[in-house]
């Protein structure tokens, strides 16, 4: 589909945007038609979502212009934005928690100058609701929903906003696989109106499966365009990746990964017995939780976003009380030991949200690093900290200017990036990893599983691994729990998992 | 239509230091033309005078030295606590309970009576014993809402406040009760600190006292080294930035509160301390009522304006120091010379509020990409 009739809605000119130590967009372009369903492709830190910000007004390009609807402005800023109908909606959902979803999105409308009644806005939020196939109350308060449901509130904000042009920044990494689908033909249920949606992925099976265009972006240009007729996932990852895109991402073994031994020692590292939990809304998150993951054992929790795999997590790692029963570890009790004693007997944590858990944004790399260290003087050593640092940095393709850059400088790709090096590295005897492959590309997400398995089956590291997609926790574990409404409903061996049972017991 | 745009973006670079002093003298400069305007327009005082009053106060230590050294002390004690997020808004109670602990020790402890044998090292080691109580005791102040914060999850702030009209009350108590003078020609206070418990006079500079200038010497120093160059530091750093990563990571945060609000409530005793050995030699009654300066809070201005870099701790110190001095300054020569119902009180606080935008809108200038845009 070409639109070589109609005006371009928004269009870019020869953006280029700099960020410390990286060339973030160069002499970018890009046209967008009414209409169209246009996805803009590339691994992390690529520039995308630079590109879309730009678009909204939020970051001003050192040079180029914004073209809308056929005035050309030097930079725009987001009320401006909005104004002219772009919305961008972000990876993570910016709402306030102490408000109700309707609440929330007045009070989104008023700051962009729409005025509108409570009473308007309801039941506006429930006909989009409807229309997408959802189910969300109005009236629920914005804290006691999951992220997935947050999200799907930023969408409605968006829609609401009468967006002509939606600038979508990874919004379906957080969806599961049900909601992902109503959501795809919400999308073309507004393309049938002549909206524009500007969808930015890392996944290539997204952008074939939705896009009328996909446009790649690799190292902050763009290295082509492919309309529908021409879709091809080896053409599109090529282009993605460059000459190394020879990837075999759907093997189950990854090349060079040394094989294991014949039996599995069975002296579970961790050991949850009956554990009970509250989780943030007062309810119980866990209801008796029982697991035990071996040495060297990598054990796949699957699940539909929020049915207790944060609070699971949590508990893991320490940072959450257990209320009924037991946790072992290597055998010793550390239950509501706290996240140090836990931490101090080897376990690793790779979480969603880094910036959140487990990094300061506002520190260097090399602080961060030292702050997950064991033991060590009182001292900090920065030049071994800083080589370190740089190691880490060419280990695993960190794109970071320097060992003191901040944490928050870099793209969210980079942080994860950086957190599984820091973690994988640390980890002892156990790694907790929450859904961390959400915000990486393809190739990255991949030498992380191979790495983790690397690890896994060469050092004798337990993996408690927990994620919504079920291809990668197949790809990844030696044995797939379910997860759902806080129990384990289901633990196979991964010969003898079958896609469709797991599938069913995770909507059970 | 052409359209005029300003558009502002924070640089991502690594902390700037080398402009600041330039940044200061435009921001001094600046402050000193507004204001001098300011007064020709009403009373048409000549520059000759004006300017005199000027350089009376740059010229003279008294107006500056003496508050600089404290205000960069106490800077130092609530920048450290800023870096964890630990609103010490009560540095003004510690310093109060350091010039207690100090008295006490040189006056009713059973050290003081070493003090009369005129032995110059027992005097030293009283002194230091002086110095190091009144930083404890001002620790003390600060690790109690501290542990309301840490334990209870009370908000620091109030409770601080709260802990500086307990330390006026309990020092004008004991000024007025158990350690009332006797010597003090009827007035309430306490007796003057003997002879030997008194810091040391630099010759030549009659208002340096040796062992202010060092402490507060080491304690930039250490300040700085503690926050960059130790674990310790790192901690309060990630305190301040992320509470739950420093959690996650299996880190006692409850620990970290307290070991920042004492280290900052020590640093705050000790300048009480220096205070009271160095330049008061006794307790006055009534020490609510402005005579302790106020420094204690004029240093969180000092904090602030530093923007969270203990290097720029210095020249924030001199520019607070100097409005504070050369503002009284002008005010006292100008008195008489203005109108009736013209106070000499706003030209001072012109000349300050002057100086402080411009150096915080120079500061910030400097810190972000400031562009004019225009489009046709």
């Amino acid at each position: 589909m070409f639109f070589p009739s109609s005006q371009p809605v928004l269009r870019v000119v020869g953006i280029t945007k700099r960020f410390p130590g990286v060339l973030a967009l160069d002499d970018v372009s890009l046209e967008l038609y009414p209409g169209e369903i246009h996805s803009l492709l590339g691994e992390n830190g690529s520039g995308k979502s630079t590109l879309a910000k730009i678009m909204a007004g939020i970051y001003v390009p050192d040079r180029g212009s914004i073209e809308v609807s056929g005035r050309s402005f030097r930079f725009l800023d987001p009320v401006k934005a909005v104004s002219y109908g772009i919305v961008y909606i972000p990876q993570s959902p910016s709402l306030v928690e102490r408000l109700t979803v309707a609440e929330n999105i007045l009070i989104a409308l008023r700051s962009y100058g729409i005025l509108s009644s409570m009473g308007r806005v309801k039941e506006a939020v429930a006909r989009r609701a409807r229309e997408m196939g959802i189910g969300i109350d109005p009236e629920a308060e914005v804290g006691k929903l999951s992220y997935t449901q947050k999200q799907i509130v930023e969408l409605l904000k968006a829609s609401l906003l009468d967006a002509k042009v939606l600038l979508l920044d990874e919004v379906t990494t957080y969806l599961p696989r049900p909601l992902r689908e109503a959501f795809y033909g919400y999308l073309r249920l507004l393309r049938s109106e002549g909206r524009t949606i500007l969808l930015i992925t890392h996944k290539v099976f997204e952008a074939i499966e939705v896009a009328d265009r996909i446009t790649v972006m690799r190292s902050g240009r763009i290295v082509g365009t492919v309309e529908r007729s021409e879709f091809d996932a080896d053409l599109v990852r090529g282009l993605m990746f460059g000459s190394s895109a020879s990837l075999n991402h759907v093997d189950y073994l990854p090349e060079g990964e040394p094989p294991r031994g014949p039996t599995v020692e069975r002296r579970p590292v961790i050991l949850l017995d009956d554990v009970w939990a509250v989780g943030e809304t007062g309810g119980h998150a866990l209801r008796g939780v029982s697991v035990e993951v071996n040495p060297g054992e990598i054990l796949g929790v699957v699940g539909i976003s929020g049915n207790g795999q944060r609070e699971l997590a949590e508990v893991l790692v320490g940072l959450r009380p257990v209320e009924r029963g037991r946790y072992y570890l290597d055998g010793i009790d550390v239950t509501n030991k706290g996240a140090k004693a836990i931490r101090a007997s080897g376990v690793g944590f790779v979480p969603e949200a880094p910036l959140y858990y487990s990094l300061s944004g506002d520190l260097s790399l090399m602080e961060n690093l030292a702050l997950a260290e064991q033991g060590g003087g009182p001292v900090l050593s920065l030049r071994p900290l800083a080589a370190r640092v740089r190691e880490l940095i060419e280990k695993y393709g960190i794109a970071a200017a320097s060992p003191r850059t901040q944490a928050k400088v870099l793209s969210g790709g980079n942080v994860m990036r950086f957190t599984i090096a820091r973690e994988l590295e640390s980890a002892k005897k156990a790694l907790v990893a929450l859904n961390p492959t959400r915000s990486l590309d393809e190739r990255f997400a991949l030498s992380f599983v191979k790495a983790l398995r690397r690890s896994s089956r060469l050092s004798g590291l337990s993996v408690v691994y927990i994620s919504e997609s079920l291809d990668e926790v197949l790809r990844v574990s030696d044995r797939v729990a379910v997860i759902n409404s806080g129990r384990i409903v289901g633990v196979y061996s991964r010969e003898a998992a079958e896609r469709e049972t797991l599938e069913k017991l995770m909507v059970m | 239509m052409v359209r005029v745009s300003l558009v502002v973006t924070k640089r991502y670079r690594e902390r700037m230091i080398t402009s600041t002093p330039a940044i200061l003298t435009v921001s001094l400069v600046l402050g000193l033309v507004v204001s001098y305007l300011a007064i020709w327009a009403t009373v048409g005082l000549e520059p000759a005078s004006f300017f005199a009053t000027f350089y009376q106060t740059l010229a003279s230590y008294s107006g500056l030295l003496e508050p600089f050294l404290f205000l960069t002390l106490l800077g130092a004690a609530i920048s450290v606590a800023f870096y964890g997020s630990y609103w010490n808004v009560g540095a003004e109670g510690q310093y109060v309970l350091g010039m207690l602990g100090a008295m006490y020790l040189v006056m009713f402890s059973p050290l003081s009576g070493t003090l009369l044998e005129g032995d110059r090292a027992s005097a030293a080691v009283v002194k230091l014993a002086a110095v190091i109580l009144g930083g404890l005791l001002g620790a003390l102040w600060s690790v109690i809402p501290g542990f309301f914060k840490a334990f209870v999850r009370v908000n620091e702030v109030p409770v601080l406040l709260l802990m500086n009209y307990v330390a006026y009350c309990l020092s004008d108590y004991l000024t007025g009760g158990p350690w009332k003078g006797r010597y003090t020609y009827g007035y309430i206070r306490t007796d003057m600190i003997p002879e030997a418990a008194r810091l040391t006079v630099v010759p030549g500079l009659e208002i340096l006292r040796y062992e202010v200038a060092v402490a507060a010497a080491a304690v930039l120093a250490g300040v700085y080294l503690v926050l960059e160059r130790t674990r310790l530091g790192l901690r309060i750093k990630v305190l301040g930035t992320n509470p739950v990563a420093l959690r996650s990571l299996g880190y006692d945060d409850r620990t970290v509160i307290l070991t920042v609000a004492a280290l900052s409530g020590f640093i705050a005793g000790l300048a009480g301390a220096l205070r009271l050995l160095g330049y008061d030699y006794r307790l006055p009654y009534n020490i609510g009522d402005g005579k302790t300066g106020f420094y204690g809070y004029t240093a969180i201005l000092v904090a602030w304006l530093s923007f969270r870099d203990v290097r720029l701790l210095v020249p924030s110190a001199v520019i607070v120091s100097a409005l504070n001095s050369f503002g009284y300054r002008m005010q006292l020569s100008l008195k008489g010379l203005l109108p009736p119902g013209v106070s000499a009180h706003a030209f001072s606080q012109i000349f300050i509020g002057i100086t402080l935008a411009v150096y915080t809108i120079a500061r910030v200038a400097r810190d972000h990409s400031v562009r004019l845009v225009i489009e046709r």
